[in-house]
């Protein structure tokens, strides 16, 4: 049993480094600009129409850098929708199994349907008061999250006004 | 006219207003009840903590905490760095890594927010969780919830909306029983669908403000979208939450290039990914 567990566990994390190695693609979801680096006043290489498929190369800010047929360049990340294909397959009824393999491996009692996070698990688990209580014993302090923010990779607090719907 | 003689039409000018001022307070309570639930007083904020207690409580009893001190410790320091650009900075703010395979959030009232081991897995780096715990945290700061519980338990509004569904009868069962009925209704049919793109929005700005990426909010958006929707793993999110395919054209509305003339913005992968393990 111990050891179908570990094949399972085997299994999965070799699934999941192959879908990480995999490179993302997706879709141009309207005509957009591909630009010659990630800025608004870029240069623009050409224009792909709505439904260009690229290949997702990098992120930064706003833009992605992206490759389409014989072009490669950045484009707006809000005009790309991202592919199933990648992403998806390690959601695959296989992925599911190795989701309980995973589950049983950290003391998870998924099996015995006690627990969990579904509609229906949610509806009849018993609340865990001890277990929020056990928060504090990782919780941050203000100055402790700044001191977090000022080591490296810096976070730099910007001054950044509410969104409008 | 006498001093006496004013004094008596004033006492009837009292007498005749007193119904219609009542009137007035009963209109004011019902019509204004997001300036109730603005005033925030420090009873009200500790009443708001118990719900939370509660409802963290049942979370957890669904699903325990993983086992990882280092991982925690990371998630609540960045998670309170994020919270302390918000207008609630002061809040008990406690954040945990549930130890689940579904691919879902959590935020209570009163500060406490949980992210699944499941999502977790499927984030690229630390802005996108950073964008994750501003969206929990915006549904915290606009107080989401008291909308959603109202809206479940079919509540009446008063001057102090918190102690409507409160533990003012601590012990009671009924009262008890009610309260988590009112939990486990919100957390399996989700807060309202207008204040998910609220708190998408906030979420944005809080990242940003904290110095990361904005756009990792959206990147996990564009990374749901692409998951199997029939995914059971996703089921109770996809439940609670508009479509992600939605959020991103609403996201895309609002930011335009608005987020574009930051400044050093991290996305703090290599951090995120030695944390988070492979």
């Amino acid at each position: 049993m111990r050891a179908i567990g570990r094949m399972w566990i085997a299994a999965g994390l070799a699934l999941w480094a192959g879908a990480a190695a995999t490179q993302e693609s997706g879709i141009t979801i309207r005509a957009v600009a591909l630009m010659d680096a990630p800025f608004i006043d870029a240069t623009t290489l050409v224009e792909l129409p709505e439904q260009t498929a690229l290949t997702v190369l990098a992120r930064q800010g706003a833009w992605m850098q992206v490759s389409a047929g014989e072009h490669s360049g950045w484009l707006r990340l809000l005009a790309v929708r991202l592919d199933g294909g990648a992403r998806a397959r390690g959601d695959s009824g296989v992925g599911k199994a190795v989701n309980v393999a995973l589950s049983g491996s950290s003391g998870t009692a998924v099996a015995t349907g006690v627990r969990g996070l579904d509609q229906e698990q949610i509806a009849t688990v018993e609340p865990d008061l001890a277990a929020v209580d056990a928060l504090d014993l990782h919780a941050s302090t203000q100055d402790d999250a700044r001191a977090f923010a000022a080591q490296a990779p810096v976070l730099v607090a910007q001054t950044v006004k509410e969104l409008k719907r | 006219m006498s001093r006496a003689g004013l004094r008596w039409a004033l006492l009837g000018l009292v007498l005749i207003a007193g119904p219609a001022l009542a009137q007035l307070d009963v209109g004011k309570l019902f019509g204004a009840a997001k300036k109730a639930v603005d005033v925030v007083t420090t009873k009200s904020v500790d009443e708001e903590r118990e719900i939370g207690r509660q409802w963290a409580a049942t979370l957890l009893g669904a699903a325990p905490l993983v086992r990882d001190e280092a991982l925690q410790q990371y998630v609540n320091r960045v998670g309170l760095w994020v919270a302390l650009q918000s207008e609630r900075p002061d809040l008990a703010w406690r954040f945990g890594v549930l130890d689940s395979p579904n691919v879902n959030a959590f935020a209570t009232p009163g500060g406490y927010i949980f992210v699944t081991r499941g999502l977790l897995l499927r984030l690229r780096n630390e802005a996108e969780l950073a964008g994750v715990l501003a969206h929990e945290i915006g549904h915290v700061v606009a107080r989401h919830h008291l909308n959603a519980i109202r809206k479940a338990q079919g509540l009446s509004l008063g001057a102090d909306l918190l102690s409507e569904f409160a533990l003012k009868g601590r012990g009671d069962e009924t009262v008890n029983e009610r309260l988590l009925g009112g939990v486990r209704e919100v957390l399996t049919r989700g807060l309202d669908k207008g204040d998910e793109y609220a708190a998408d929005r906030i979420g944005v700005v809080l990242a940003a403000r904290a110095g990361y990426d904005p756009f990792g909010l959206p990147s996990v958006l564009q990374t749901l979208q692409a998951m199997d929707a029939q995914d059971s793993t996703l089921a109770l999110m996809f439940a609670t939450h508009p479509r992600p395919d939605a959020r991103l054209d609403a996201l895309d509305k609002s930011m335009g290039t608005q987020l574009d003339g930051l400044g050093t913005l991290s996305q703090a992968e290599a951090r995120f990914l030695a944390l988070r393990g492979p």
